[in-house]
C-alpha cells in the first residue's frame, strides 16, 4: 500500500493567532486540516534537516604520488591522514562533528554529498571523504571517492548513504553557568552525530588543486 | 515557565489513517503535535567554522531568532611538528551584537572550559592527538547578558599556538530538547489524552508550524578568514575576489549548495565584514541560478564593519551554485567574512 505523509509542498495556512487561525478555540478539526498540517510538518522536518555542513576553499598544488582507492577500504586506511599542512603531498581536512537525523520520518538518512572543483593538473587526482564517529578513518567506515584526470577545473561530486549504524550519540546537558552555583541545564537530551574527513590526492607528482569544496545533506 | 523535556523523535503521519468523517484519535493529534515539535527544533541549520590555523582573529555569525537556544562551539587541536609537553593552543571567544559584547575571556555568560589553554596528545601520530574541547554557549545568558535577540550575533575567535594546529572551531545551533512555555511555539504531545476535551491549546500546534517554516535559518554559506590575511578588493568594477573566492586567474569560485525548498523561492541574507582602506565606497555581490544581487557597501575608513543587509534569491532546485564578486571605488577594500544565510 502506497502511504503519503507530505504532499511533498508547503500549504500555508491563516496566521496563527489571527482571526482566520484554523486552529483556534472552538473551532472544528476536520480531517482535511489535520492532513495539512501533518504534510507540512513532516515537509519542514525533512527540509529543515537538508542543510550545508562544510565549506572550505580548497587545496593547490597537491603534489603526492598516491594511487589509491584501487582497493577501496584498505585505501582509507592507508591515506596519510596525519600529513602535516604546507607538505604538499595531499591535502587533509578534518571537516568536523555534524548532526545526522533521520529525513522526516522515513527512519533513512539524508545522503552526504561532497562536492568541489577539481583539476588533477596531469595523472589522476581525487577526494575522498570519510564519515565515522571520531578518530583516524577505518577501513570499516563509510567513504565515498572523487576522481578526475581533468586538465581545467571540472565539478565533480559523490554522495555517500549512511546507515543508523554508522552515526553515534552525543549526550548534551550543559549547566547555567551565569548563576553561582551553577545552575541545571535548561534543557538537555541525546543526538545523533558523525565526524567527516577529506583528502585530496595526486597520482604522479602533478600539480591537483580543488576549489570551493562543499558538504552538503540532500535528500536519500 | 514549565518545560516538557523530548526526544528526538520523528513520528510517521500517513494521510490515509485519518480520512474525512473517520474517528479521531488522542495519538493522533499527540502525534502531531511532536511532529510539529521535531519541524520546528529538532533540525536548526546554522552554523559556521575556522578552517586548521596557527593563529589569527576569525568572525563567525549566527541570527539568534531561531528556536535553538544551544550553540554547539567544538575547538580541535593538534600538534604541528612533534608531540611535546610545551604545544599549547589558546582561543579566546568573544560574542557581539554590535552594541554589547561578552568576553573575551571570563565572563559568567559563556562556557568556563573556553577560559582553559588547549594541550594536544603525545601519542606520536598528529591525528590520533587530537583534543578536542566541546563547550555549549547559551543564547539566553548572552540575552541576559545584554545582547539583542533580533540581530545577527558575531562570534569572534582569536587563535594563538605553541607548536600546534587549531585543526578546526565549529559552531553549530543544537537541536531543542524540550517544549516550553515560554516560547511562542511548541506543542505539548501529553495534552492530548484519550476522552479529553481539546480546545484553545490546540492553537499551539499551529504555531509551532509556524515557527518550523519561519524561525529557521539554515546557512549556505560562511567563510572566515583571519582579520590579518583578509581578501583584498581592487578592481573598479565588479570582479572575482582575489584570494579565498577565486579559482583561476579572473574566475569566481562558485559554491555549490542545496536551497531549502519549502514551495517558495528560498531567500537569502548575505553581506560581508569589510574594510574601505580610505574614504572610498565599495560593493559585493552574489550570483546564483535565479539571478545577481548586490549590496553597496558604504566607506568605512579603516575600520572593520559588518553589512549583511544584501538580499537575493536561489534557484528552486535541488542544487545551487553561488559565487561572489566585488569592487573598489579607489583604494582597496578589504574582505574577512562572508556570509549567506536564510531568510525564511
Amino acid at each position: 500500500m502506497t502511504t503519503i505523509t507530505t504532499a511533498g509542498i508547503w500549504i500555508d495556512l491563516p496566521w496563527s493567532g489571527g482571526v482566520d487561525d484554523r486552529f483556534r478555540a472552538d473551532q472544528p478539526l476536520g480531517a482535511g486540516l489535520v492532513q495539512i498540517a501533518s504534510s507540512n510538518a513532516e515537509l519542514a522536518c525533512r527540509e529543515n534537516n537538508l542543510r550545508t555542513l562544510w565549506e572550505h576553499p580548497g587545496f593547490t598544488d597537491i603534489v603526492g604520488t598516491l594511487n589509491l582507492f584501487g582497493s577501496p577500504s584498505s585505501s582509507v586506511l592507508a591515506f596519510p591522514w596525519d600529513e602535516v599542512v604546507g607538505h604538499s603531498a595531499v591535502g587533509v581536512a578534518y571537516a568536523g562533528a555534524h548532526r545526522m537525523r533521520g529525513y522526516g520520518s522515513t527512519g533513512v538518512l539524508p545522503l552526504i554529498t561532497i562536492s568541489v572543483r577539481l583539476r588533477a593538473g596531469g595523472g589522476s587526482a581525487g577526494v575522498v571523504l570519510v564519515a565515522n564517529g571520531g578518530g583516524r578513518p577505518q577501513p570499516r567506515d563509510p567513504y565515498a571517492v572523487i576522481t578526475s584526470i581533468s586538465t581545467p577545473y571540472e565539478r565533480k561530486t559523490a554522495t555517500l548513504a549512511l546507515t543508523l549504524g554508522d552515526v553515534f550519540s552525543r549526550s548534551i546537558a550543559p549547566l547555567v553557568e551565569d548563576t553561582t552555583p551553577p545552575g541545571a541545564p535548561i534543557e538537555s537530551g541525546v543526538d545523533t552525530i558523525v565526524h567527516l574527513w577529506v583528502g585530496v590526492w595526486n597520482s604522479n607528482g602533478a600539480k591537483t588543486s580543488t576549489r570551493g569544496m562543499t558538504i552538503y545533506l540532500g535528500a536519500p | 515557565m514549565t518545560t516538557r523535556s523530548r526526544d528526538l523523535t520523528t513520528p510517521a503521519l500517513y494521510s490515509q489513517t485519518r480520512p474525512s468523517r473517520g474517528t479521531a484519535q488522542a495519538s493522533q493529534s499527540s502525534a502531531l503535535a511532536e511532529l510539529a515539535n521535531d519541524a520546528a527544533g529538532g533540525h536548526p541549520a546554522q552554523r559556521a567554522r575556522v578552517d586548521r590555523r596557527t593563529t589569527g582573529t576569525f568572525h563567525c555569525y549566527i541570527w539568534p531568532d531561531t528556536t535553538a537556544i544551544y550553540y554547539a562551539v567544538r575547538i580541535t587541536v593538534s600538534w604541528r611538528a612533534a608531540p611535546s609537553f610545551m604545544n599549547t593552543a589558546t582561543v579566546t571567544l568573544a560574542v557581539t551584537d554590535g552594541t554589547t559584547t561578552v568576553g573575551p575571556g571570563a565572563s559568567p555568560y559563556l562556557p568556563r572550559d573556553l577560559q582553559y589553554d588547549h594541550y594536544p596528545g603525545m601519542s606520536g601520530a598528529r591525528l590520533d592527538d587530537f583534543e578536542t574541547r566541546a563547550v555549549f554557549v547559551q543564547r539566553d545568558s548572552l540575552v541576559a547578558a545584554g545582547l539583542s535577540p533580533s540581530v545577527p550575533w558575531r562570534f569572534t575567535f582569536v587563535v594563538s599556538t605553541v607548536a600546534t594546529y587549531v585543526e578546526a572551531i565549529e559552531i553549530a545551533e543544537v537541536s531543542r530538547f524540550a517544549v516550553d512555555t515560554a516560547d511562542l511555539y511548541g506543542a505539548d504531545p501529553q495534552y492530548y489524552q484519550p476522552r479529553r476535551i481539546i480546545d484553545d491549546e490546540v492553537v499551539a500546534i499551529g504555531a509551532t508550524l509556524e515557527a518550523a517554516y519561519d524561525l529557521q535559518r539554515r546557512t549556505y554559506h560562511a567563510v572566515s578568514l583571519d582579520d590579518g590575511a583578509h581578501d583584498n578588493v581592487t578592481s573598479g568594477t565588479y570582479a572575482p575576489v582575489p584570494g579565498s573566492q577565486l579559482e583561476s586567474a579572473g574566475v569566481a569560485l562558485r559554491w555549490e549548495v542545496r536551497p531549502r525548498l519549502m514551495g517558495g523561492v528560498p531567500e537569502v541574507q548575505f553581506g560581508v565584514r569589510y574594510r574601505t582602506t580610505g574614504s572610498h565606497t565599495g560593493g559585493v555581490r552574489i550570483t546564483t541560478g535565479a539571478g545577481t544581487y548586490t549590496l553597496t557597501l558604504p566607506t568605512t575608513s579603516g575600520a572593520w564593519v559588518d553589512d549583511f543587509t544584501g538580499v537575493g534569491y536561489l534557484a528552486q532546485t535541488t542544487t545551487d551554485e553561488i559565487y561572489w564578486e566585488a569592487f573598489s571605488s579607489a583604494g582597496t577594500m578589504h574582505i574577512t567574512s562572508y556570509w549567506i544565510v536564510e531568510t525564511p
